[in-house]
């Protein structure tokens, strides 16, 4: 019986044995039934691995018995089988984070996994969540390596300056990224961010070459939406905003600014301007007309004033068309205050309506047509001071003394100063009319793809006609009424007589187009392991605007890339073209780029080993890529001459004049682009299941060939020499972006960092050698500043005493400054006055004291934190966005005391050196009051020049989305409500204006903090 | 399928061969070389932008505004005058803080080589030009030559002896080029203007249409005012810092550099051409009132009269305009900016009607009412307090209309200029404009010079060469166009009294050409600057009481510095750090 039960045993245990698989095969298709070739199937917890062949079979011989296969692909999410049976098909379902995780690159699209160029990307929803009304504002701290500087918020005046990594060349102007919408080079600020799909920005020489000679600065693909085969979405976003400028230069009134007059006119020797009874009746504000009080900011500013913006897009198709439709329209009010007795509208704004057609059709089986149309109408108005891109009304503000004139006199004329050479503002918002400029933008682009299968399997051909034609050209209406002196005995001086009304044409940039034209072969391929993609391109574009001549550019381009298993990657990129900026004979220039990628979590002693490692990709390049955005003259290798100036002769010089012909700058005949010499290295790094995340990327360029001018030819030459290829700059530097994103429940988290660092040096530029070593300027960072040193304020100690210690005067009643004391060259100097450091202890302080203060304009770090969650339907997000390790150099209206006439007294000059402060030991933050510019202390030092480091709350938003059910009721998919804040808060060390503003005095039109309310609607 | 798709390669071939290369493009705004001057016409107006070397200023029609930055007149930078402007660029000048780095409002030193080169290049290139053009080929060499000699007169005079450039340099020259001697770049400006006269038009071709053409009159002029300064005492004798440095003067005296000096004025007044312009015949038995309106007009009209004003010897025209006016309104007429304020030292030098100084005994003038019975230059040249302007009187007393105590712009010193001036001219709401001639020299200025020269060479009362007149008998001829009696003149000078004769002829020269870019020259180079550019500004301070004017000499109103240094401008520190070879000013 035992036996029996043993045989029975062993029986079973045979067949047992005799079941078990060894050898398993099969077939994996895609979503649509389709092979899919190089799957990966691995044996779990071996080394043993296959994959796919081209029609997608495999066979697989396992090592253990009850083995678990992993079936895996990119762009589809992995699944885990147990062996049951020797036939095993699968199909894989795309993964849907990845497969959106696509990334345009130059003239192309590259899965994200699989990408070696330094790229960075950000989604259309993070940009629409700044409800900044110009794009280039969004993007602040929302992609890494990009700097922004945000120099002015006028309505339709509010492009950011921006970089890509800093500046590598000379000439921060000649820095500027290569921006292309949908491959062509376009205006981009006044995209609306709600019809943007993907923001890329390519960073690294591997990402650039393809744009060879206009490369180098890196470059900013924006890609608009498309249809995508469904039922059509219809979306309706709406947002409303209030306005409030983020800072406002303040200033003193009437009282406090005479009184720190007066003792500017003493401290210079001049007769005090304010009797008693002027700064009584400032006080008491009991003589309105002839002592005004004016407080500028509140009475001609708004504090609140509004904007609105609807979006309404429908997208969708089938397979033979695919369609994306949208309009925009924009109402931007500006900060201006408006009276009922205003003969003119004069308030800034800011009007938009944009409309985009993007289409695709599926004209055979192997063609695809596509249509892109967008068409764009912009309005912008200002007051009708200078043109419409005009600071003025706070130029205005900022100069005008608070007691200068009475808006209205008893007769209801306007006031004036008796110098008639400030505005009246109440005059110029009522009655000086406006100017109002319009801009029509017009943009198409036809595109077709042939696939040519037939010749070899995965050659395609596209080819592309596109064109931009912008036209720009506007109004100014206007009109000056007489101002008048109200004197004290009553009667009235006319001291501005008046302007008949004008209407009149606004010159705008006028008219220019561009068109672009783009033929391309790609190949795309997988064999097995390998997958091979290449392309070859041929680009041609022509631009003209108004009088000018054409510029042309043209060029090849050519990219291969190869991967092995998806693990090694490499990629071979090269631009070769031209521009006509160069000599016929050199201007073609070739600009390669290489790159290598090793996926290491593809390899399964990294999978097996260390399984927290969801994704690691470690990636690096180096290439060269040009620059030829060299300075505003065409034809640098021309000599030519020009006209210039014009001569009289006889004896009624009312006729005209003859013109005079010139040498114009000599040429240049060996002119020639940058060259960028690139090399970035970097990793991708994904952990716990993709939880954290951190990508790194080392960087340093060397920029060669930098067309600058030579300094170290003498004027006896009489002309300037060309400029030439001779500079030489280095920049280097990383970025670094950590985040981490949970979901634990109906809770969802996210963190995410981002910092970018890149310093720059002058390597190379043609400087004479300067007398002392710390005043050369090679080997500092371009645009680093200049100046002198402040040490303090001089006291008494520092003059000549008579013994009985008062101080010695000298003819022009300044005392006169201790021998022993370095002496100051740039007038005498007084008590108070600021005491420069003499850096080269000659015993003289003057220009060779000058050494570098502080950094350069542009920051060298920037970096911002995100945090954000969702519950049940809620969403938050937040956002701290900063800058740092530049300096902001104050004048002016900025920083200074009123200047004869002109300015305003500030808060920070009451805490000026008087001798009174001094002797109490009072704090002082400002030396002593001047009453006109004064040579000594008004210059470039180190005092004026301040740190230009900041931290912004830049956005914070709350979001609610009702839940699906109860909205199919009413017929909507989606509703979702927001309500958002950008710009909410400054941490800074400017304090008086805001520390991105562009200009140095705090006139421009502040940046504005923006209250945002809305809702997206889908159905 | 297939042929769709050849069709649709062809058809992008097609787009693609039927684009013209966009590279080939070139500009159609320019001209080169052989095109300019193988076309008379063209060539014309490259000779026309050398004129533009004369001196003139950054500001269309700003006459004597004659510095680059800021709207100061160089005269602010002399005893004559001050800015209204505190902190103005000209005050680097005068407050002791000049330093070869500060950037020198008037340093001309790039711009005139920039001239230099220019003409270089169009007297390398006339030869182009057809031979049926050859008189105009002439007359272009003659006018680029003159506008080189120029340029370097202009350099030689601000910074002693400089580098002569007399070809057209290459950016692959050894551009280390050394300054010449004063003496080499005197002779050079000479014989230039001798080679220029030979090419010329004559003074009566170049008028009517084609006035403001150099004439061979203006070579003549320039060599004469080169020559005389080359014979004073700044350059003929020891350099300033007391050596025998010869690129800032001689280094010894010589006097056969005045009797050049006078041969060359002699030469000029010889052509027979220029006459002093006085429409108004002034006589001794006309009463002050008229006498005074004579003068005044003969005057003041010269310097905007272009038909028939033979004084005229070398001018810079403009276009016509009243920038000058309102440059130079008192801040009391709307758009009036007062820009030069006048020194009481420059009040005190006008003397009066009848020829004598204030000072001098039975001179009329009265310190409780100085503006009286004045000579008429000064009613000309100087906004005082009560004269008669744009239909009311100027108001300089302190709270007048143009003193405001409020208006920081108001005058410094209780004068603003009026000279160069046309009135009538409307500046605000519906303005006019005039033609303005600002005569770089004129026939005034030769008379000067042959005096001056003269009483150096000779005595203030001889002829012995026969040029024609006496050094006295030429001043007589400039006082005698405004002063009456003509004759009574000079009686402060003795027969043969050269020193009394020297005074006179400075203080004629100071009031004759006030504010026409002489002054803060001439006081160098008669080495008085020290005394005269050193001392403070004074000014007139007037009060009204009820109808009562009283008047308060200011003594400083603003404090000049004079610096040994300063007789010559220091070389830009830049070009001292470019070219190697130069060698800078003395003691700077």
């Amino acid at each position: 019986m035992k036996k029996i039960l043993i045989f029975t045993l062993t029986l079973l245990w045979a067949i047992q044995l005799y079941a078990q698989v060894t050898r398993v095969n099969g077939t994996i298709i895609d979503e649509n039934g389709f092979p899919l070739t190089g799957v990966n199937i691995t044996e779990k917890f071996t080394t043993n691995g296959v994959s796919t062949d081209i029609d997608g079979k495999y066979t697989i011989l396992l090592r253990n018995p009850n083995a678990t296969l992993v079936y895996s692909f990119i762009g589809y999410t992995s699944k885990e089988i147990q062996v049951t049976s020797d036939l095993i098909n699968v199909q894989l379902e795309p993964d849907v984070v990845s497969l959106s995780d696509v990334v345009v690159v130059g003239y192309g699209i590259q899965k994200k996994a699989s990408v070696v160029g330094a790229i960075s990307t950000t989604s259309s929803q993070e940009l629409k969540q700044m409800g900044t009304p110009n794009l280039s504002n969004a993007l602040a701290g929302r992609v890494s390596g990009l700097i922004t500087m945000v120099g002015s918020g006028r309505p339709g005046g509010d492009d950011a300056e921006i970089y890509i990594r800093g500046v590598s060349t000379l000439n921060s102007e000649n820095s500027k990224p290569l921006i292309l919408v949908d491959g062509v080079e376009r205006d981009y600020t006044q995209l609306d961010p709600e019809d943007i799909e993907s923001f890329s920005v390519l960073k690294d020489a591997s990402a650039t070459a393809v744009y060879g000679v206009r490369g180098a600065n890196g470059v900013l693909l924006i890609t608009t939406k498309r249809g995508i085969i469904g039922k059509a979405i219809i979306s309706v976003n709406f947002q409303t905003t209030v306005q409030q400028p983020t800072r406002l230069m303040k200033y003193l009134n009437s009282y406090d600014a005479a009184m720190l007059r007066n003792e500017a006119l003493v401290n210079d020797g001049l007769p005090a301007r304010f009797t008693d009874s002027d700064l009584a009746h400032f006080k008491t504000h009991d003589s309105p007309y002839t002592h005004p009080d004016n407080d500028y900011v509140k009475d001609f500013l708004k504090k609140n004033t509004s904007m609105h913006n609807l979006n309404v897009n429908v997208r969708g198709g089938n397979d033979r068309l695919k369609y994306y439709v949208s309009t925009n329209g924009l109402f931007q009010d500006g900060i201006y205050k408006q009276f009922s007795e205003a003969k003119y509208p004069s308030n800034a704004h800011f009007k938009r309506l944009n409309i985009r057609s993007n289409l695709d059709f599926e004209a055979t089986r192997t063609t695809t047509v596509s249509l892109d149309l967008n068409s764009r109408v912009e309005e912008q108005q200002n007051i009708s001071l200078g043109d419409v891109s005009s600071t003025s009304l706070f130029g205005e503000m900022n100069t005008t003394p608070p007691y200068y004139y009475a808006y209205r006199l008893p007769d209801g004329s306007y006031g004036s100063n008796i110098d008639g050479q400030r505005e009246n503002l109440l005059a110029v918002l009522n009655d000086y009319g406006f100017n109002r400029m319009l801009d029509n933008i017009l943009e198409g682009t036809f595109k077709v793809n042939q696939k040519l299968d037939f010749i070899t399997k995965g050659l395609s051909f596209r080819g592309m006609v596109s064109f931009n034609s912008y036209f720009s050209s506007g109004t100014k209406v206007g009109y000056r009424p007489p101002k008048y002196l109200y004197n004290i005995d009553g009667t009235y001086t006319e001291v501005v007589t008046e302007t008949a009304p004008w209407i009149d044409k606004l010159e705008g940039s006028g008219h220019s187009k561009r068109t672009n034209m783009e033929y391309s072969l790609n190949y795309n391929r997988t064999f097995t392991e390998h997958a091979v993609t290449g392309m070859l391109l041929y680009t041609i574009t022509q631009s003209n605007s108004n009088a000018e001549v054409p510029k042309g550019f043209l060029g090849f381009v050519g990219r291969a890339t190869y991967a092995y298993k998806h693990r090694y990657l490499a990629e071979f990129n090269f631009g070769y073209n031209g521009s006509d900026q160069f000599e016929k004979s050199h201007r073609y220039g070739f600009f390669p780029s290489f790159s290598l990628g090793w996926v290491a979590s593809e390899e399964g002693f990294v999978r097996n080993n260390l399984p927290v490692i969801s994704f690691l990709k470690f990636r690096g390049s180096y290439g060269e890529v040009g620059n030829d955005k060299i300075g505003t003259d065409r034809f640098l290798y021309l000599q030519t001459y020009d006209i210039n100036g014009d001569y009289y002769f006889g004896t009624d010089n009312s006729w005209g004049a003859q013109s005079a012909l010139y040498e114009g700058s000599l040429g240049n005949n060996n002119v020639t682009w940058e060259v960028g010499k690139k090399s970035n290295a970097g990793f991708e790094l994904k952990l716990f299941n993709n939880k954290f995340l951190l990508n790194l990327d080392l960087f340093r360029e060397m920029r060669v060939n930098i067309f600058t001018s030579r300094n170290t030819r003498p004027l006896v030459l009489g002309v300037d020499l060309p400029q030439e290829n001779i500079g030489k700059v280095e920049n280097k530097g990383f970025e670094i972006e950590p985040g981490f994103e949970n979901k634990t429940g109906r809770l969802g988290y996210h963190i995410r960092g981002m910092i970018s660092f890149s310093k720059n040096t002058v390597i190379f530029q043609d400087e004479v050698d300067p007398r002392f070593e710390y005043m050369r300027r090679t080997g500092q960072p371009v645009g680093q500043n200049f100046g002198l040193k402040v040490l303090g304020y001089y006291s008494p100690d520092d003059f000549e005493k008579d013994n009985e210690g008062n101080l010695v005067l000298q003819l022009n009643g300044k005392p006169i400054l201790k021998p022993e004391m370095p002496q100051p060259t740039y007038g005498s100097v007084q008590l108070g006055d600021f005491k420069y450091w003499d850096r080269n202890e000659d015993g003289v302080i003057d220009s060779f004291d000058e050494g570098p203060i502080g950094n350069s304009r542009i920051p060298k770090i920037v970096y911002s934190l995100s945090y954000g969650l969702n519950y049940r339907g809620f969403d938050f997000n937040m956002m701290w966005q900063g800058a740092g390790g530049n300096s902001k150099f104050l004048s002016g209206t900025g920083a200074w005391e009123q200047i004869r006439e002109a300015g305003r007294y500030m808060e920070i000059h009451q805490s000026r050196w008087t001798l009174e402060r001094y002797q109490n030991n009072e704090e002082i933050l400002y030396p002593r009051l001047s009453s006109a510019e004064n040579k000594h202390n008004h210059r470039n030092n180190s005092f004026y020049q301040k740190k230009g480091d900041y931290l912004r709350l830049k956005n914070l938003e709350l979001g609610y989305t009702i839940q699906k059910e109860r909205l199919n009721k009413i017929g909507l998919s989606n509703l979702r409500i927001f309500i958002s804040g950008t710009n909410l808060l400054i941490l800074d060390h400017i304090k008086v204006m805001d520390p991105e503003s562009n200009s140095s005095e705090g006139s421009s039109y502040p940046q504005m903090r923006l209250w945002n309310m809305g809702f997206n609607l889908q159905f | 399928m297939r042929n769709t798709i050849y069709k649709t390669l062809i058809f992008s071939a097609l787009i693609v061969s039927a684009c013209e290369n966009p590279l080939d493009e070139t500009p159609y705004n320019k001209y080169n070389a052989e095109f300019i001057f193988s076309e008379p016409k063209k060539a014309e107006e490259y000779v026309m932008r050398q004129y533009l070397v004369l001196p003139y200023g950054s500001s269309e029609s700003n006459g004597y505004n004659r510095l680059e930055s800021g709207s100061s007149m160089i005269a602010c930078a002399s005893d004559e005058a001050m800015p209204n402007i505190p902190g103005s660029n000209v005050d680097i000048l005068t407050n002791g803080s000049w330093t070869p780095s500060s950037s020198n409002p008037d340093s001309r030193w790039d711009d005139n080589f920039e001239f230099i080169r220019s003409t270089n290049i169009g007297l390398d290139n006339l030869y182009m030009l057809p031979e049926s053009s050859a008189d105009l080929r002439k007359q272009f060499y003659g006018e680029l030559i003159f506008l080189r000699a120029y340029a370097h007169f202009e350099l030689l005079k601000r910074y002693g002896g400089i580098p002569i450039v007399d070809r057209t340099l290459s950016p692959n020259d050894n551009l280390n080029i050394p300054r010449n001697t004063f003496e080499e770049c005197v002779d050079f400006v000479v014989s230039q203007c001798d080679t220029a006269v030979k090419y010329l038009l004559p003074p009566d071709l170049a008028s009517g249409g084609q006035l403001g053409r150099i004439s061979t009159g203006a070579a003549l002029a320039l060599k004469s005012r080169i020559l005389l300064y080359a014979a004073s005492d700044l350059y003929n004798g020891p350099g300033y810092d007391g050596s025998t440095n010869n690129l800032i003067g001689y280094g010894s005296y010589s006097k056969t550099r005045w009797e050049a000096a006078a041969e060359a004025a002699s030469a000029t007044i010889g052509l027979g051409y220029y006459s002093l312009y006085r429409p108004n015949e002034l006589t001794d038995n006309q009463n002050d009132a008229t006498a005074n309106t004579n003068g005044e007009k003969n005057y003041a009209d010269l310097f905007y009269t272009l038909s028939g004003n033979k004084e005229l010897i070398l001018i810079r025209t403009s276009a016509q305009s009243n920038m000058v006016e309102k440059k130079n309104s008192p801040v009391g007429y709307t758009s009036g900016q007062g820009t030069t304020n006048p020194s009481q030292q420059m009040v005190d030098t006008y003397g009066m009607l009848n020829g004598r100084g204030i000072l001098e005994p039975a001179s009329g003038y009265s310190e409780t009412d100085p503006y009286v019975n004045r000579d008429p230059r000064f009613n000309v040249s100087i906004f005082y307090n009560g004269k008669t302007w744009s239909g009311r009187l100027v108001e300089t007393f302190v709270d007048g209309l143009d003193n405001r105590i409020t208006s920081t712009n108001a005058t410094k010193t209780g004068y603003y200029l009026s000279k160069f001036m046309k009135s009538g001219i409307v500046i605000s709401g519906s303005e006019t404009k005039t033609n303005h001639c600002f005569p770089i020299i004129r026939y005034a200025e030769i008379l000067l010079n042959y005096a001056e020269a003269m009483n150096e060479a000779y005595g203030p009362d001889v002829d012995p060469l026969g040029y024609g007149k006496t050094a006295r008998e030429a001043i007589l001829e400039v006082r005698g166009r405004v002063l009456r009696p003509v004759n009574a003149a000079l009686s402060s000078v003795p027969a043969g009294d050269v020193t009394s004769m020297r005074e006179a002829i400075r203080k004629e020269r100071c009031v004759e050409l006030a504010f026409e870019d002489h002054r803060q020259i001439d006081v160098r180079r008669w080495k008085t600057a020290p005394q005269i550019l050193g001392q403070n500004v004074k000014g007139m301070r007037i009060t009204k009481t009820g109808t009562a004017l009283s008047y308060e000499l200011i003594s400083n109103v603003a404090t000049r510095i004079f610096e040994t240094k300063m007789y010559l401008y220091p070389i830009p520190q830049s070009e001292m750090n470019n070219n190697k070879a130069l060698i800078q000013n003395p003691l700077w």
